[in-house]
């Protein structure tokens, strides 16, 4: 007996040690229960008279009009969306605000939830998998694919939906970036409409260091990227470096955001086999061995040794925006669009900047999915979730309250069109403000623009789209799920080498074929003849 | 005891099932205090137990889990497409094997010096070096980030250039991070192993001492041949628990403490931060199931193999 007791409790050791690994997420998940405005269940709103087609019954399920539901009933549906600053005193009242829009149109009760960046892919994916109430999602940030794969999306193509439903996002969307969400013949997604191309290597210095280093800015437009090149960047670099030697000259973000650094695509959304000439031929190669790569690395090894970049970068965890923020940054970079001086401005709390853009405009294949807004596929009513994605996406009123709150309380009409705060409301005492940046919804062309930015910035966006390269990979997606275990191996060895070489602080000559070995024996030749495969097979369907 | 009388032929049975109730009855206040516990383990330990079929299965959310796809043994296969599943394991156990080595060696040591202080400052001391015990390990981390940081850390600002040496790139150098992990786990743990031998030895009877004084032994001696003899069962029973917890990491030691710096996984990454990493940072939920599901079998194993050496060289000892 007592050996059985003692076998068991060897056991029950043992077992303790794997519950350790998945009891892990469930700390992280209490967070994720945002405390919502207890939602009074009051009396069913009627629907507005130019909606209601028969008044004679009152039925409490869907009222249909032919073939298309006007009257969803009451039914329930969660929207959960990202941006920067969630926790505001406003945010009950014009939730509510959306909610009411909602019921009186169409008698869907919304619900919105909002996660910061850093929390949105964690706590979408806990819900996700625990079943909870969660809509629509944007599965671009979860990353596309694998969501994809997961079988959370809905097919918006099955029974016509989107056809019946989102219309306005079908004449919105320009159908070859619809085509970017389609595996298979069926739509997992919608492309957010913002800048999809991206200006690459964007540089966004803060004005007053420039000053103090004497700079001549006679040459350049304080409001554009202005082209410039590697030297000049170098150049410019040494004479911030010595005009305060105390401070890092640029953060130079690391492997996500290595596709905004130069033109290749990374098709299927990982940077084992690439399109290292996107825009011209659909060959597939390997990242690592090109002599881009490797010149990459070697200019931010330079930089490194001659002191632009911080030692530290690599284990610093506070982004860009907050080192310079607190004085000890100069630089950052980032994706180049119109409005992006702007943009960086606010995020530094008002600090003049100037932007320069060392690369080309470019779409890549990926981009249309990248941040794709999704319906879950356990949706118990995708009708009405397509409606208020289809709001979502083209309704001013809906993306106009999300966006900036309630006209008259939070914001105000100038006489040329733009908003601003109304009178005795500023930064510090608004109660909504910020909540998203406008590129963080699924469409910001139907919002206002707010004093500081151009008045007509989505129709430059929506021009700086249609002008740029793109990639001729659009709509081609790589299903990973035959080689998810080459697909593990390899990312765990880039996560390892990436944040040397992308921060310099590694010599790239001896790291970069040490890192290529170790790729080769973990099946990155296998896998990227998978993808050429693949691309050849969707090039000749197309 | 009547029932007893009225039926004859199973009464064995039923006496003996009558008077185990009885004596559960006699008992019931330790179960009581066992229940908590109890309803611990079962909620942590027991209830996860059927998501381990994950590990051989396709997840997908709309399924769920009892409704995914059966896919073999693939998740498991990414583990030794690399050397992952070698390196994890030797870091783990490597790691625990050092650390209970030194950990023996040292906390008896320091049991030992605190008990023959005779200042009044012996308090002091014994509180000093259990503070760090209480610190928690994303503290700590700063706390070594302060020495070691490339830019503005202690070392590399203040030490290096007064001793002429070079500075040293410490987040990007795998080398020497065995050695500051190791540091660092003595250093925040010694001050709570030590106390349990500590306390044995104040629990000593002080005449063998006395006795030994007389006929002439000196400090060393009464060391050597009567506290550490004495200690014996203590330092036995103590290990033993250590080794059967040797396939369970320090998380926050190394997870946190390496600041999360891709270029030393390979000398800090042990199966836990790997669990942790698959399922939070790339959201694998198989691949990391199946991570967990190699751990939970390899460590039964240790753990099994542990006990059988200890068995064969002291009987009484084992577990079981």
């Amino acid at each position: 007996m007592k050996r059985i007791i003692a076998i068991l409790l060897a056991l029950v050791l043992a077992m303790s040690l794997l519950a350790c690994g998945s009891s892990a997420p469930a700390d992280t998940k209490e967070d994720t229960k945002k405390e919502e405005p207890a939602k009074e269940e009051e009396a069913e709103p009627e629907a507005p008279a130019d909606e209601g087609e028969d008044e004679g019954e009152e039925e409490p399920a869907a009222e249909e009009d032919g073939d298309i539901i006007t009257d969803f009933g009451g039914a329930k549906i969660t929207v959960v969306m990202y941006g920067g600053t969630p926790e505001q005193a406003g945010v009950e009242r014009v939730f509510k605000k959306i909610n009411e829009y909602f019921m009186d149109k169409w008698n869907i009760d919304v619900d919105i939830q909002f996660f910061t960046f850093g929390d949105y892919v964690t706590n979408t994916n806990n819900l996700l998998s625990s079943g909870e109430p969660c809509d629509i999602f944007c599965s671009g940030q979860l990353n596309f694919t694998s969501t994809v794969a997961n079988e959370s999306c809905y097919n918006m193509y099955e029974d016509d939906l989107i056809q019946k439903y989102g219309k306005d996002i079908l004449t919105l969307v320009d159908s070859s970036f619809l085509k970017g969400c389609t595996i298979d013949g069926a739509l997992y997604g919608i492309p957010t409409m913002r800048d999809l191309a991206v200006g690459m290597w964007c540089i966004v210095v803060v004005r007053q260091y420039m000053e103090d280093a004497g700079y001549d800015f006679s040459k350049i437009d304080p409001e554009i990227c202005n082209p410039a090149t590697e030297e000049d960047m170098t150049e410019l670099f040494t004479a911030l470096h010595e005009a305060h030697p105390e401070m890092n000259v640029i953060y130079p973000w690391g492997r996500s955001l290595l596709n905004q650094k130069f033109v290749y695509d990374p098709i299927g959304g990982d940077d084992f086999g690439v399109l290292l000439d996107p825009i011209n031929s659909l060959e597939v190669s390997d990242l690592f061995s090109s002599d881009m790569f490797m010149d990459y690395c070697k200019l931010m090894h330079e930089w490194q040794e001659k002191g632009f970049i911080s030692p530290d970068a690599a284990t610093d965890t506070n982004g860009a925006g907050t080192q310079i923020t607190a004085g000890t940054l100069m630089a950052d970079t980032t994706g180049g669009k119109p409005g992006i001086v702007r943009q960086k401005e606010v995020e530094r709390g008002d600090m003049d900047s100037i932007a320069f853009q060392l690369g080309p405009n470019f779409v890549r294949a990926e981009q249309a999915s990248v941040a794709a807004w999704s319906i879950n596929s356990d949706c118990e009513n995708p009708e009405a979730a397509m409606v208020v994605l289809n709001a979502l996406y083209t309704d001013a009123t809906v993306t106009n309250l999300i966006l900036w709150g309630e006209e008259g309380t939070d914001y105000v009409f100038t006489e040329d069109g733009h908003i601003d705060f109304p009178e005795g409301i500023t930064k510090e005492n608004a109660e909504y403000y910020n909540i998203t940046p406008a590129w963080a919804l699924p469409c910001e062309y139907s919002t206002y623009v707010r004093v500081g930015d151009v008045i007509d910035l989505w129709d430059q966006t929506i021009e700086f789209n249609n002008t740029s390269d793109k990639s001729k990979a659009i709509g081609f997606s790589f299903d990973k799920s035959e080689y998810t275990a080459e697909y593990t191996a390899l990312t765990n060895i880039w996560d390892e080498y990436a944040p040397g070489l992308l921060f310099g602080i590694s010599d790239p000559e001896t790291t970069i074929p040490e890192m290529i070995e170790r790729m080769k024996a973990a099946g990155l030749d296998e896998y990227i003849e998978a993808k050429r495969q693949a691309i050849n097979e969707w090039a000749a369907n197309q | 005891m009547k029932a007893k009388g009225i039926m004859a032929a199973p009464a064995n049975t039923q006496g003996k099932f009558v008077r185990l109730l009885k004596k559960m009855w006699r008992f019931l206040p330790v179960y009581l205090m066992a229940l908590p516990g109890l309803v611990y383990f079962f909620i942590n330990n027991y209830m996860p137990l059927p998501g381990l079929v994950l590990a051989w299965k396709k997840y997908s959310t709309k399924k769920g889990i009892w409704g995914s796809k059966w896919i073999g043994w693939k998740n498991f296969q990414y583990l030794f497409k690399t050397q992952d599943a070698w390196i994890i394991t030797r870091n783990t156990i490597g790691y625990n094997l050092v650390f209970i080595v030194l950990n023996l060696v040292l906390a008896v040591a320091v049991a030992i010096i605190l008990s023959e202080l005779t200042t009044k400052w012996k308090k002091l001391y014994q509180s000093v070096i259990l503070l760090p015990h209480f610190l928690s390990m994303v503290v700590v981390s700063y706390l070594v980030y302060a020495f070691l940081s490339a830019e503005h850390g202690f070392v590399n600002s203040v030490i290096a250039p007064s001793f002429g040496f070079d500075r040293i790139q410490w987040y990007n150098e795998p080398k020497y991070w065995p050695f500051i992990l190791v540091f660092v786990h003595i250093w925040k743990g010694i001050g709570y192993s030590c106390i349990v031998y500590l306390s044995t030895i104040l629990g000593f009877d002080r005449e063998i001492y006395e006795a030994a004084a007389i006929d002439g032994a000196g400090k060393w001696k009464q060391i050597f041949t009567i506290t550490i003899p004495l200690l014996r069962p203590t330092i036995i029973m103590l290990v033993l628990l250590a080794i059967g917890r040797i396939f369970y990491s320090d998380f926050g030691l190394f997870y946190q403490v390496p600041m999360r710096s891709g270029s030393l996984m390979s000398v800090t990454q042990t199966i836990d931060t790997y669990v942790y990493r698959g399922l939070l940072e790339r959201n694998d939920l198989p691949a990391s199931t199946a991570a967990g599901v190699y751990q939970s079998i390899i460590g039964f194993i240790l753990v099994m193999s542990a006990n059988l050496v200890v068995r064969r060289i002291d009987k009484d000892s084992a577990l079981f």
